[in-house]
């Protein structure tokens, strides 16, 4: 009962993380959790590309983490936004609706308006 | 956090992010239990969902940029302790580098001052030196590099229009006397004999060089008869002043006269000949007297190009100017004078510039050998660390990391060997320097400075990169079944290592052999004279207290019967120059007319070197007589002028006839001088040069001209420290004297 998931389109991982993590302070966990929610199943984030992702984002310093009690008992990173990573965000997620708005423009059209 | 910080908190980064990896865990355990699982399985599956937890981590480790610097300081304490195991291996390595960049290093610094480094003057590129140059059998002028005379100096300066300055300097003070007092003697206190270079006023201006104190001449102070002043070499000021500041505006006392010094110079200041001096003082030539082009001393001119103008424009510009002086040059010389326009570094460098290429090249092939032995040596250590290498792989580092590892290692070897490269560098540097003959352009001034450092911090790092590529290049194929593809990969990299060497080798032997040989050459070439057992001793006398010829005779006539009545001197001379050295008096063989034969030479025939010596000079320096005899006591007095000639001067003069009892006249009047024998051939320019035909000439008391320079020599049964006694002990004799 394997249903197949997509592949995210490269590059695309960071924009989903810097939009959920601009909610508010979040942990890596989390993340994954509501990338899945918010996409109704559809994307699920394997940890082999989040926490690699997170890190890299982390040094880029589009994110900041801070240690938090995760309220399991035990202290999580909890990872927010920097100023730079929101201004990162918008740039790319303005970029992401032109690039959608094209595809669908192409996609949409009718076969003998392609011919 | 800074990188710094990073690195330093490396375990604690480790650690947070285990407990990130392990709460993620332990959530994902958590939700599955929420759903209904029991707690094994919920984890069970938590982890499985998780996948390996290793090669996240190493990702997540990859993602800090300071990854590269935490590897590269593990693999270097790694490849140091593996160096450690192999102490000899390690330390042939590093020996071997040692040598190479020692070497290259030491090279490196002589060469770079000859062929690269700026000349400390502002605009060095745009600096040039002018001149004639005449060839052929017409160059019996003393200069070997371009001059002009001081005629043609004071025309040109006046009238050209290709530079934006032409300037001149006239040679420092000369021990033949000329036009120049003989000497510049601080007659303060114990006086001392310093040495003077003549400039024109605007000679530091066209060279870009601004005194460190003081100013610089004015036009008028550089005009016969004008209160003398001087400026003081660095030098000069540090050793004869203290580098006191005050000594700007004190008047001293040269030769006896009153001179004031007007400044000192800049440290780095050199004369564009390079040679030596103490003392900078205006030329004040006679201008008036100097109409003529071909008048007036042997000058050195140098110019400042315009901004943008080339030499060769410069060159087409002066060759108005240079035709009037071809015009007015003698027929028989005309063919033989070219006008020469160069960069001042090409004149300073010369012929030196290959020699400087090749010797660069020489070393760094045999830096280049070196490395293939060290890259040899690190091949078949690779061997026996095969297996390692193949567990490791198999433990996950990747190939990338391995190729890393290895370099690491040879990175470390490449420092050592710089390090010790260094000393070894500093070592050769100064035996090069303590066993060179004089006049190697710059070699004294050659030290290792920051450039140089960083050159061969350059140069060991591109060999850490030679000979660290081999090995890294056997990795590739490590991580496969441990000894499979060994074989091969070594047997294909290590041979092309071994031939290229063997043909390095095989050029830079060659090149020693040909090198070799020619010094044994040079050592067989027969010099004509024997200076074994012989001890040399140079007088210089002041002017101040010996202004006149009568003055200095009676001293060398003193000098030489002190030297007679010395018992432990089988033989003794005096002359006025030094066999084999380069400063001697010469005429141009045209100057010379046997009489009663046709006038024989068009051209100026070369030169002919003149010495004056007493009669013991042949017997000193045994120096055979072919033909006639020596001198005698007896030539020292007639009317008739006695000359001994070498054999090539008899055989230019007069054929296959007997030259013994001709006459000769020079420049065709005065009293002729008749030849009583004929010496053998003795050298009398260096041995890379062409030997010149030369006379000899008796010292006659009184004689007008008598310089007042002389060198003493005595024979003795051997040199020892008592056997040069008798000619110390003649210090006292000398008022400004060095002992050679």
């Amino acid at each position: 009962m394997e249903v197949a998931q997509p592949d995210l389109p490269q590059g695309t991982l960071d924009m989903l993380i810097l939009k959920v993590v601009s909610a508010g302070p979040i942990h890596g966990y989390a993340i994954a959790q509501r990338i899945q929610q918010i996409s109704r199943d559809v994307l699920a984030v394997r940890q082999g590309s989040l926490y690699p992702a997170l890190h890299r984002l982390e040094n880029r310093k589009l994110l900041q983490a801070e240690w938090k009690p995760s309220g399991t008992g035990r202290d999580a990173k909890f990872y927010k936004l920097t100023r730079k990573g929101r201004s990162e965000l918008e740039a790319e997620a303005k970029n992401w609706i032109h690039l959608r708005d094209a595809i669908e423009l192409i996609m949409s059209s009718r076969a003998e308006e392609s011919a | 956090m800074s990188w710094r910080r990073r690195l330093s908190n490396k375990r604690g980064l480790e650690r947070q992010l285990d407990a990130e990896l392990q709460l993620h865990i332990e959530l994902q355990t958590r939700d599955h239990m929420k759903a209904g699982m029991p707690e094994e399985e919920a984890r069970r599956r938590a982890l499985l969902d998780f996948g390996g937890l290793e090669p996240i981590r190493e990702e997540c480790r990859d993602a800090r940029a300071t990854r590269w610097a935490e590897d590269l300081i593990q693999d270097l304490r790694y490849g140091l302790r593996s160096l450690f195991k192999t102490p000899v291996f390690a330390a042939t390595a590093i020996a071997t580098l040692a040598l190479g960049i020692g070497a290259t290093t030491a090279v490196f610094s002589i060469v770079d001052l000859i062929l690269f480094r700026d000349l400390p003057y502002a605009g060095d590129d745009r600096l040039v030196s002018v001149g004639i140059e005449v060839s052929g059998p017409g160059a019996f002028l003393g200069s070997r590099q371009e001059f002009l005379f001081g005629g043609m100096y004071l025309q040109w300066r006046e009238r050209q229009k290709a530079f934006e300055s032409l300037t001149s300097w006239s040679g420092t003070s000369d021990p033949f006397g000329g036009d120049f007092p003989a000497g510049c003697d601080l007659t303060e206190g114990r006086p001392v004999r310093l040495t003077c270079a003549f400039v024109a006023s605007n000679f530091l201006p066209t060279l870009g060089v601004a005194p460190l104190l003081g100013r610089n001449f004015t036009p008028a102070e550089d005009l016969a008869g004008a209160p003398r002043v001087a400026l003081l070499a660095y030098r000069a000021w540090q050793a004869r002043f203290g580098g006191d500041p005050g000594v700007v505006d004190r008047t001293i006392s040269l030769n006896g006269q009153p001179v004031r010094v007007i400044g000192v110079l800049p440290k780095s200041f050199e004369l564009p000949t390079l040679d030596e001096f103490d003392l900078l003082v205006p030329q004040a030539f006679p201008e008036a007297q100097w109409q003529r082009l071909d008048s007036g001393l042997q000058v050195w001119a140098f110019a400042r190009l315009r901004p943008g103008g080339s030499l060769a424009q410069a060159r087409a510009q002066m060759q108005t100017l240079f035709k009037e002086v071809v015009d007015a040059a003698p027929p028989n010389f005309r063919n033989d004078i070219r006008l020469v326009v160069r960069s001042l570094r090409e004149r300073q460098v010369g012929d030196v510039r290959y020699a400087s290429w090749l010797l660069l090249g020489s070393v760094l092939l045999v830096l280049l050998t070196a490395c293939a032995n060290v890259a040899n040596l690190l091949l078949a250590r690779g061997v026996s660390r095969q297996r390692e290498l193949a567990v490791r792989a198999a433990l996950g580092a990747g190939r990338p990391r391995l190729i890393r590892q290895s370099f690491a290692e040879s990175l470390l070897l490449g420092l050592a060997g710089c390090t010790a490269g260094l000393g070894i560098a500093a070592a050769l540097l100064r035996v090069f320097q303590s066993i060179a003959p004089q006049g190697i352009t710059r070699l004294t001034q050659a030290h290792i400075d920051l450039r140089v450092l960083v050159f061969t911090l350059a140069a060991s790092f591109a060999a850490t990169l030679l000979f660290g590529g081999a090995p890294a290049m056997r990795v590739r194929n490590a991580g496969l079944p441990a000894g499979s593809r060994v074989i091969g990969g070594r047997g294909l990299v290590s041979h092309s290592l071994i031939a290229g060497q063997i043909a390095v080798s095989i050029l830079l032997l060659f090149g020693a052999g040909l090198l070799l040989r020619t010094l044994w050459n040079l050592q067989g070439l027969p010099l004509g004279v024997d200076a074994s057992n012989l001890t040399t001793f140079t007088v210089i006398l002041g002017d101040e207290k010996y202004p006149n010829p009568v003055l200095r005779n009676a001293f060398f006539d003193r000098l030489e019967r002190r030297l007679a009545e010395t018992p432990e001197l089988t033989d003794f001379a005096i002359s006025d120059s030094v066999p084999l050295a380069t400063v001697s008096r010469s005429n141009p063989l045209s100057s010379l007319q046997p009489e009663g034969r046709p006038k024989m030479m068009d051209s100026a025939g070369g030169k002919v070197v003149f010495r004056v010596i007493t009669p013991g000079y042949f017997s000193t320096f045994r120096i055979p007589i072919l033909a006639g005899r020596a001198f005698e006591e007896q030539d020292r007095r007639g009317a008739e002028v006695a000359i001994v000639i070498s054999q090539t001067l008899a055989r230019r003069l007069f054929g296959p006839d007997d030259p013994l009892g001709q006459r000769i006249r020079f420049g065709g009047q005065g009293a002729a001088y008749r030849v009583i024998g004929v010496a053998d051939d003795a050298r009398n320019a260096p041995v890379f040069e062409d030997n010149s035909p030369e006379y000899y000439l008796v010292r006659r008391p009184p004689a007008p001209g008598a310089i007042p320079q002389f060198h003493a020599y005595g024979r003795s049964a051997s040199v020892t420290a008592r056997s040069a006694m008798p000619l110390r002990s003649l210090t006292e004799l000398v008022h400004a004297a060095r002992v050679n």
